[in-house]
C-alpha cells in the first residue's frame, strides 16, 4: 500500500501542477452533455448519455495517463517493485480522475434530462462506482499495452471501448432503473455483473501487467 | 550495499541474441563484467548498445541466451533490481516536480528514508537546486539529478548510456569524479559511449559493438583511436 500510496501521490501531484487529464476529460464531458442534452431527448436517454460521456471521457483521459508516463516508465520499471503495484496505482488515479468528471458532470445531466437524479443520487452511486472501477481497470490495462506505440490515441478506443460494451450496457441497465424508481435489489442482476466485471478485470490485470509492459 | 567477493562476477551474459520484429539488433553476446571493474562498451549509433543495456538493467528480455547477475542465478528480479541503477541516455526525471521531490519519490519506491535524499542533496552539490523544477534545469543539472536518482540506493551494479553526451567540460568532469568515486566503493560500472577519449578516462577496459557482438575486452590505456573508427565504419557497413 505504501507503494501505491507514492505513485498515487506523485501522479495526483503533477496532474494537480499541469491540470492536463482532469481539464480534457471534463472538457469532452461537458460539451458531450451539452450536445446530447440539445438533442431535447426526454428523462429515459439520460442514462445512456451519461455512459457514452463517461466513456469516451475515460478513452481520452486514460491515454493522457500513460503518455504523460512514457518517459519515466523505465524508472519505474527499474524498481525493485510488483509491477502489478504499477497498474494499481495507475487505475486508482485513473479512477479518481474518472469520478471528478463523473462529479462534475452530473449537474448537467440533472438540468438537462431528469430532476430525478437529485432524489436518487445514492442508489446511483452504486452503478457509477462501479462502471468507473471497471473502466479504469480495462483502460489502464490497455493503455499499459499501447504506451510505446504510435497513434495510441487512435488505438485506446479501438481496443477499450468493444470489451468494456457489456460493463457500459450493464451500467445503462442499472442507472435506468435507478432513475425509474426501482429499488436497488431491483436492479440487482445489473449490479451483480458490473461487480463480476470489476473482479475479473481488476484481478486479471494485476497479473498481467507484468507481461504488458514487457518489452 | 552489499558487494559480493572479488572474483565474483556482477554481470556474466551468454549468447545473448535480441531481434526486433525478425532483425536482429544482438547476433550472440557474450560478456562478463568482474565485481567493481569498470567497462567501457564503445559502438557506432545503431549498433546495439542499448539494447544490450536494457538487457543487462533486467528491462528486457532476450530472444535467446541469459544473463547471471551477481552469480545468483535464481535471484527474483525484484532483489536483482534492487541493486541496479540506470542513467538511460534520456532524463527519467519528472519535469513539473522539484529535484528534492523527484528523489523523494524514486527513493521512496526503494524504501529509503527522507535522510537519504537530505544526504543525496549534499553529496552530489545539489542543495542549490533542491528546490527547483526540473523542467528549468540545463542538460548538465539535469544529468547530475539523474546521477543522483541512480546513486540514491546505493547500488551495487550501475549502468550509464551515453552519460556524455551534451554535458560542457565542467559538467563532464563532475560526472568523472561522481563515477570514480562510485567504482572506489566497489560499484561495477558499465557505460557505453561512441568518444574512445570519454571511454579512456574513466574505464580501465573497453570492448567495442560490432555487428551486433562485443570484440574481446582490452585495456582501455591501449586504444587505437585509428583502428576504431575503422571499426566503426566496418560495424555500420
Amino acid at each position: 500500500m505504501r507503494v501505491v500510496r507514492l505513485l498515487v501521490g506523485k501522479d495526483l501531484r503533477l496532474e494537480w501542477r499541469g491540470r492536463e487529464i482532469v481539464s480534457a476529460m471534463g472538457l469532452l464531458a461537458l460539451l458531450l452533455a451539452i450536445v446530447l442534452g440539445a438533442t431535447r431527448s426526454g428523462p429515459e436517454a439520460a442514462p445512456a448519455a451519461m455512459w457514452v460521456t463517461y466513456a469516451f471521457g475515460a478513452t481520452l483521459g486514460f491515454t493522457r495517463t500513460f503518455a504523460l508516463e512514457r518517459d519515466h516508465l523505465t524508472a519505474l520499471l527499474l524498481a525493485p517493485l510488483d509491477r502489478g503495484l504499477i497498474f494499481a496505482a495507475k487505475a486508482l488515479t485513473n479512477w479518481l480522475g474518472l469520478v471528478v468528471v463523473q462529479v462534475i458532470s452530473l449537474p448537467l445531466f440533472g438540468a438537462l434530462f431528469t430532476e430525478t437524479i437529485w432524489t436518487r443520487l445514492p442508489a446511483l452511486a452504486l452503478p457509477m462506482l462501479l462502471g468507473g472501477i471497471g473502466l479504469a481497470a480495462v483502460g489502464t490495462l490497455f493503455g499499459g499495452l499501447i504506451v510505446q506505440a504510435r497513434l495510441r490515441e487512435a488505438l485506446l478506443p479501438i481496443l477499450m471501448l468493444p470489451v468494456v460494451l457489456p460493463l457500459v450496457i450493464a451500467a445503462v441497465g442499472a442507472t435506468t432503473g435507478i432513475l425509474d424508481g426501482l429499488p436497488v435489489w431491483a436492479i440487482g442482476a445489473q449490479l451483480q455483473l458490473l461487480l463480476v466485471f470489476d473482479i475479473i478485470f481488476v484481478t486479471a490485470s494485476f497479473l498481467l501487467f507484468e507481461y504488458v509492459v514487457e518489452e | 550495499m552489499s558487494v559480493g567477493a572479488v572474483d565474483q562476477w556482477a554481470v556474466e551474459a551468454r549468447g545473448l541474441v535480441k531481434s526486433f520484429d525478425h532483425r536482429p539488433v544482438l547476433r550472440g553476446v557474450d560478456l562478463r563484467v568482474r565485481t567493481g571493474e569498470t567497462l567501457a562498451i564503445l559502438g557506432a549509433n545503431g549498433s546495439g548498445k542499448t539494447t544490450l543495456l536494457r538487457l543487462i538493467a533486467t528491462l528486457s528480455s532476450p530472444t535467446r541466451g541469459g544473463v547471471v547477475w551477481f552469480g545468483e542465478p535464481s535471484a527474483p528480479l525484484p532483489e536483482i533490481r534492487r541493486r541496479i541503477g540506470l542513467v538511460p541516455h534520456e532524463s527519467l526525471l519528472y519535469d513539473a516536480l522539484t529535484v528534492e521531490e523527484n528523489l523523494r519519490f524514486f527513493g521512496g519506491l526503494y524504501g529509503l528514508a527522507p535522510s537519504r535524499v537530505e544526504s543525496a542533496l549534499d553529496e552530489h552539490a545539489l542543495r542549490p537546486l533542491a528546490l527547483r523544477r526540473v523542467r528549468v534545469l540545463s542538460r548538465g543539472q539535469r544529468q547530475q539529478v539523474n546521477l543522483a536518482r541512480a546513486l540514491l540506493h546505493e547500488p551495487d551494479l550501475l549502468i550509464l548510456d551515453e552519460p556524455y553526451t551534451g554535458l560542457d567540460v565542467g559538467a563532464s568532469g563532475r560526472l568523472t569524479s561522481t563515477l570514480r568515486a562510485c567504482a572506489s566503493r566497489g560499484c561495477t560500472v558499465i557505460l557505453t559511449t561512441h568518444d574512445p577519449s570519454g571511454a579512456g578516462a574513466l574505464a580501465a577496459d573497453v570492448t567495442v559493438m560490432l555487428d551486433g557482438r562485443l570484440t574481446e575486452i582490452m585495456p582501455a590505456a591501449g586504444l587505437d583511436a585509428a583502428l576504431l573508427a575503422d571499426w566503426f565504419r566496418e560495424g555500420r557497413r
